[in-house]
């Protein structure tokens, strides 16, 4: 007899109609890139989607948004409690697996409702000097990609098909390629012009000088990464424009 | 009473302990082993309260496996220190304080530096080049502050080490009749068992690898 938990599966649907995160490993770094909801013009910006976490760790975070605070300033806090007791920077993997466990907890017991938030983790870990993407779901699942995505399924579908051609034969992107890629899939899954700088945030961790280094782009600074690479936005979309990379 | 010595060097460590458990005015053994591996990089050697010892070096000891086995690979020296101070420093202040006193030295295979803290009772750290405890650094710290180099090497070390016990035993009131060394580098752990010589009426000692009989002699 199969025992579905129902709460975890509409946890798990709520995540399905969220914006898309995406997450990408490169030769250089890793990057995650996210589409804003739909919201009011009176609203100040703010960033909503992605959080940094540690100066080695970042999140970008599907669902809903109370919830992904809380987990946010959770993982902040294990962060930091490890850097206190061991002295070192918590491993990626280390703080996933932390994020899943405490999610796992809320589909055991009756009375609770589970997280309805997935998220990428992007993190550097000094011990392997290796780059690391891992996404949890509501049921307190992790696993680590190279590429993926998260948010609404057709989105998410676009996503991944984009990001398994351009990883196709165990290619590798460099960061700049990489946010070319990201670009790509934004132009592929809304009717989505050269002026959605604002509707849109993006994230870089680089090692510079030995130093894991994230960095937040600003509007302005998106604004600028959308005009290098504006031929993906072309007014009419019917031309076939299955270009390079 | 008891003699614990650390010397670090580039890509080495070397620590020393004597082997004397005492209670009161009696020697109860002579043959202890007052070190514990953490992991295949980690040794910690430990003195104080005879309780103490024991109890605190094994839960440490067997904490940091756990932590080994949880992340899928070896705590590093500088993640076994720290965790260690704040496991002493959380104890001082309950009913139940450890009154031990720590050497922790080790090889870090992926910097492929190493490196030794110094840890008392009281668990204040430091990352130090060499470090001794209690009545010994009296004796020890002038020597290896004269004779400490940066590019020591090791056997340069375990001599240096040999010099701080023959200084002890000339001119500590206790005597101390055998000691352990271990020396820590890439390769691993190296014991070495501690063999009185008699040289012009004066007592020293040479080293004598476990595994292999090599002897490392001061002169």
């Amino acid at each position: 007899m199969s025992r579905r938990v129902r709460q975890v599966e509409n946890a798990i649907e709520a995540v399905n109609h969220g914006s898309l995160v995406l997450g990408l490993k490169c030769s250089d770094g890793a990057l995650l890139f996210a589409e804003r909801e739909d919201q009011s013009k009176l609203l100040e910006q703010q960033q909503e989607k992605i959080y940094k976490i540690d100066k080695h760790i970042m999140t970008g975070v599907v669902g809903v948004n109370s919830d992904s605070n809380t987990l946010v300033t959770r993982s902040r806090h294990q962060a930091q409690g490890h850097l206190k007791t061991f002295n070192s920077p918590i491993e990626t993997e280390k703080l996933v697996n932390y994020v899943a466990h405490f999610k796992h907890l809320y589909t055991q017991y009756g009375g609770m409702r589970p997280y309805g938030v997935s998220m990428l983790i992007v993190g550097y870990d000094e011990a392997t000097s290796e780059f690391q993407l891992f996404r949890t779901d509501p049921a307190g699942n992790y696993d680590a990609w190279r590429a993926t995505c998260i948010g609404k399924s057709e989105q998410v579908k676009i996503g991944r098909d984009i990001l398994k051609t351009s990883l196709a034969d165990g290619a590798t992107l460099d960061l700049d390629q990489g946010i070319r890629a990201a670009l790509k899939v934004l132009s592929k899954i809304k009717e989505s012009n050269i002026d959605c700088a604002d509707k849109i945030e993006l994230a870089t961790l680089k090692v510079v000088n030995g130093e894991p280094t994230i960095k937040i782009y600003t509007i302005p600074e998106i604004k600028e990464k959308l005009v290098e690479n504006k031929d993906l936005f072309k007014k009419d979309d019917d031309s076939s424009d299955e270009d390079d990379e | 009473m008891e003699t614990q010595i650390g010397i670090r060097g580039d890509n080495f460590v070397v620590l020393l302990s004597d082997k004397i458990v005492a209670q009161s005015i009696v020697k109860m053994k002579h043959n202890q082993d007052k070190m514990k591996q953490l992991n295949k990089n980690n040794v910690m050697s430990v003195t104080g309260e005879a309780g103490d010892v024991d109890s605190f070096s094994e839960y440490i000891e067997a904490n940091i496996k756990l932590f080994g086995l949880r992340q899928n690979r070896p705590l590093t020296t500088s993640e076994c220190a720290y965790w260690t101070r704040g496991t002493l420093a959380e104890a001082l202040r309950s009913r139940s304080p450890y009154n031990v006193n720590l050497l922790i030295g080790g090889f870090n295979p992926n910097t492929k530096k190493s490196s030794l803290y110094r840890i008392d009772y009281l668990s204040s750290i430091c990352e130090v080049p060499f470090a001794a405890h209690g009545y010994t650094s009296y004796f020890a710290y002038s020597l290896m502050d004269k004779e400490y180099r940066k590019d020591l090497t090791k056997e340069e070390a375990i001599k240096l080490a040999i010099r701080c016990v023959k200084q002890l035993d000339h001119r500590f009131l206790v005597g101390q009749p055998g000691f352990i060394l271990r020396v820590i580098d890439e390769e691993g752990i190296h014991t070495y068992d501690s063999q009185p010589i008699l040289e012009n009426g004066q007592r020293s000692f040479n080293f004598v690898n476990v595994a292999n009989n090599v002897v490392v002699s001061e002169a």
